[in-house]
């Protein structure tokens, strides 16, 4: 009986000595932060009056007739969507290139992942400056009508444009863990299959892709939960324009708490937002778990 | 703390009122300006520079269309303004620049309408709350139907007009500073940022931009005097040492020559008496000045009763108007709706 007791008591020492930092961290910045959030959308607290009384649900009640938050929550929804899907076949694609011992290799890989390591303020800002000027010259001297106006004032063609930046930021990001996932496929499972005298497309759906299902969950929950917070982007490279019909969801979220100063609100449109996307993220990790294969 | 109009109304029960036993010295403030910085009858906040805006001229480019008889106090009716736009576009130059954001076309702008209700703040604020109760409607009032009858002007002849929106503000001050278009709706602050530009003009001026035909209408002869941002003191975190080393702080930046030299440097116009008198400031500026010493300007005190998101909102619907987007009643109504959604 000792013996055990001491055994777990060193296992919860060298729990605490690796986790112990960590949690620490997550539960001062991410945990307390969070409930005190949810505390305050019960309450009608304002930084500028600095009081707070008990208002319960009255809040939440408001989230749900602000029409322009659901118009956010929809468009926020359509480019996750796309942004998602677009980012994983581009990235599984330049993947499927990159390890196929293709003559500088290590060099591509590398130049992929670079727009990664621009951060998204940055980045907007330099595709803005592309899109309001370097596209419309090239429309113009070619002639192409839809190239001649800056795609960033035209309120479908910005959706559009804020989807192809997404992409060209994560595409690298992903491709890395999708080239991990690719070079851990053991070697002779596909000595196998070809020996059985199954073809490259074959190989590709039968035994790659449900190999790699595991970085399949990862790269989609990292685009949907990133893109249904996208913030830094959004500022940087329409801040809403054309006139709002680009505000996703964190913009509504941040305008309405601190350009209207509606803070419990605001607050409460927060909280809804988490739920969505903790609901989503946690359902797609769930589903796309059936279909881990053993090797 | 150097804040905007709207936040000391916001903040007002956390600011120190300001008197004439303590601060002695806001006796040199020019008159009005002490009045603007009032609230609930408490002077809590005080300015440190007087800008104003209207439409921009390039006075090379208009020379070389007008010659040198051009009177700019000659451009005081819609129809004298239309005359005068279309005239230089006649000789080959875009007429004028509207920057495509929601803060010139929103905040500016639609402001006038409101603004020039009356001379007094009370009138645009008056009007402002019979917005948001309902009891006025703004397609019905002729000064924002003038006004907008104007904005169709200044959007047929818009340097920006293939692609209004972009709002790219270093591109159109550029632009502007090149000569590319003869006048810009802006403010005198535009020139704060042409003094990095090289081989651009130098000489600027002001004109009204009227909304209406009879001359004599309040607004069709005079431009726009704002006072933009306000010094505050906080008294709810802070000591009463404290709070009257902050009044010492701002008797100095704000009457003795050194503290003052700082603004002059960064060619603000500041309105106390005693500045010094040799201050030359840019053209910009002093354009905004010499319609001020005359008395022709537009008290746009209403503004900063305005908090909140009412620039983006009404200047998302007024960018939807420049760009085609909307007609003329769907614009009213969405101001209409914004004003009557305000708590």
């Amino acid at each position: 009986m000792m013996k055990q007791s001491k055994k777990s008591i060193r296992n919860a020492g060298a729990f605490a000595a690796f986790m112990g930092p960590s949690l620490i961290a997550f539960t001062c910045v991410l945990l307390i932060p969070f409930l005190y959030g949810v505390y305050l959308t019960f309450t009608n607290y304002s930084p500028i009056t600095r009081t707070s009384d008990f208002v319960g649900l009255a809040n939440f009640a408001g989230v749900f007739s602000d029409k322009p938050f659901i118009e956010s929550m929809t468009k926020t929804l359509g480019y996750v969507f796309y942004s998602a899907l677009f980012c994983n076949v581009v990235a599984f694609f330049l993947a499927y290139l990159l390890t196929s011992n293709v003559k500088a290799q290590g060099f591509f890989r590398a130049g992929f992942f670079t727009p990664n390591l621009i951060g998204g303020i940055v980045l907007g800002y330099i595709w803005k400056f592309i899109f309001a000027n370097v596209v419309t010259q090239v429309g113009k001297s070619l002639q192409i009508e839809q190239l001649s106006t800056s795609m960033l004032t035209n309120p479908d063609k910005a959706i559009f444009a804020m989807i192809l930046v997404t992409v060209w930021q994560y595409a690298g990001y992903l491709m890395m863990i999708y080239v991990a996932g690719f070079v851990g496929i053991p070697k002779d499972i596909q000595e196998a299959a070809d020996l059985d005298g199954a073809t490259g497309l074959r190989k590709l759906f039968r035994v790659t892709i449900p190999l790699m299902v595991p970085s399949f969950i990862i790269c989609f929950f990292i685009t949907i939960s990133r893109g249904f917070m996208a913030y830094d982007l959004n500022l940087a490279l329409t801040n809403g324009a054309p006139y709002g019909a680009t505000r996703l969801a964190s913009m509504h979220i941040y305008q309405k708490a601190f350009q209207a100063s509606q803070y419990g609100l605001g607050q409460a449109e927060a909280i809804v937002l988490f739920i969505v996307v903790a609901i989503v993220a946690v359902s797609q990790v769930l589903l796309t778990k059936r279909f881990e294969v053993e090797a | 703390m150097n804040v905007d109009p709207a936040n000391v109304i916001e903040y007002q029960d956390n600011l120190l009122e300001l008197t004439m036993e303590t601060a002695p010295w806001l006796a040199q403030a020019n008159d009005g300006v002490i009045d603007a910085g009032t609230f609930g009858g408490k002077i809590l906040g005080v300015p440190f520079s007087v800008q104003g805006y209207g439409l921009l001229y390039n006075k090379r480019v208009i020379n070389e269309v007008f010659g040198d008889t051009f009177d700019p106090a000659t451009i005081n009716t819609q129809d004298a303004l239309k005359t005068f736009l279309e005239t230089i576009e006649a000789a080959g130059i875009p007429a004028t620049l509207l920057h495509g954001a929601n803060w010139s076309m929103g905040g500016h702008y639609l402001t006038l309408s409101y603004a020039v209700q009356g001379p007094a703040t009370s009138d645009g604020t008056g009007y402002i709350d019979s917005l948001k109760a309902g009891t006025a409607k703004i397609e019905d009032s002729a000064i924002f139907q003038g006004y907008m009858d104007t904005l169709d002007i200044l959007i047929q002849h818009n340097y920006n007009k293939a692609d209004p929106l972009v709002g790219d503000y270093n591109a159109d001050v550029q632009a502007f500073a090149q000569g590319k278009c003869a006048t810009f709706f802006m403010g005198d602050w535009a020139w704060t940022s042409m003094t990095a530009l090289e081989n651009i003009d130098t000489e600027y001026g002001f004109i009204p931009v009227p909304w209406s035909n009879d001359p004599a209408a309040y607004g069709n002869s005079q431009v726009v005097m704002v006072l933009p941002k306000f010094n505050a003191i906080d008294k709810s975190q802070n000591t009463p040492e404290q709070q009257q080393a902050a009044i010492d702080v701002l008797e100095w930046m704000l009457t003795q020559p050194e503290g003052q030299q700082f603004f002059l440097d960064a060619g603000f116009s500041m309105p106390y008496k005693n500045v010094r008198s040799d201050v030359k400031y840019n053209t910009m500026t002093q354009s905004i000045a010499d319609y001020a010493s005359q008395g022709k300007t537009i008290n746009l005190g209403c503004f900063s009763y305005i908090t909140g998101d009412a620039w983006t909102q009404t200047g998302n619907l007024m960018l939807q108007y420049v760009s085609g987007a909307i007609d003329r009643q769907q614009l009213a109504d969405g101001i209409n709706a914004y004003w009557q959604g305000i708590q």
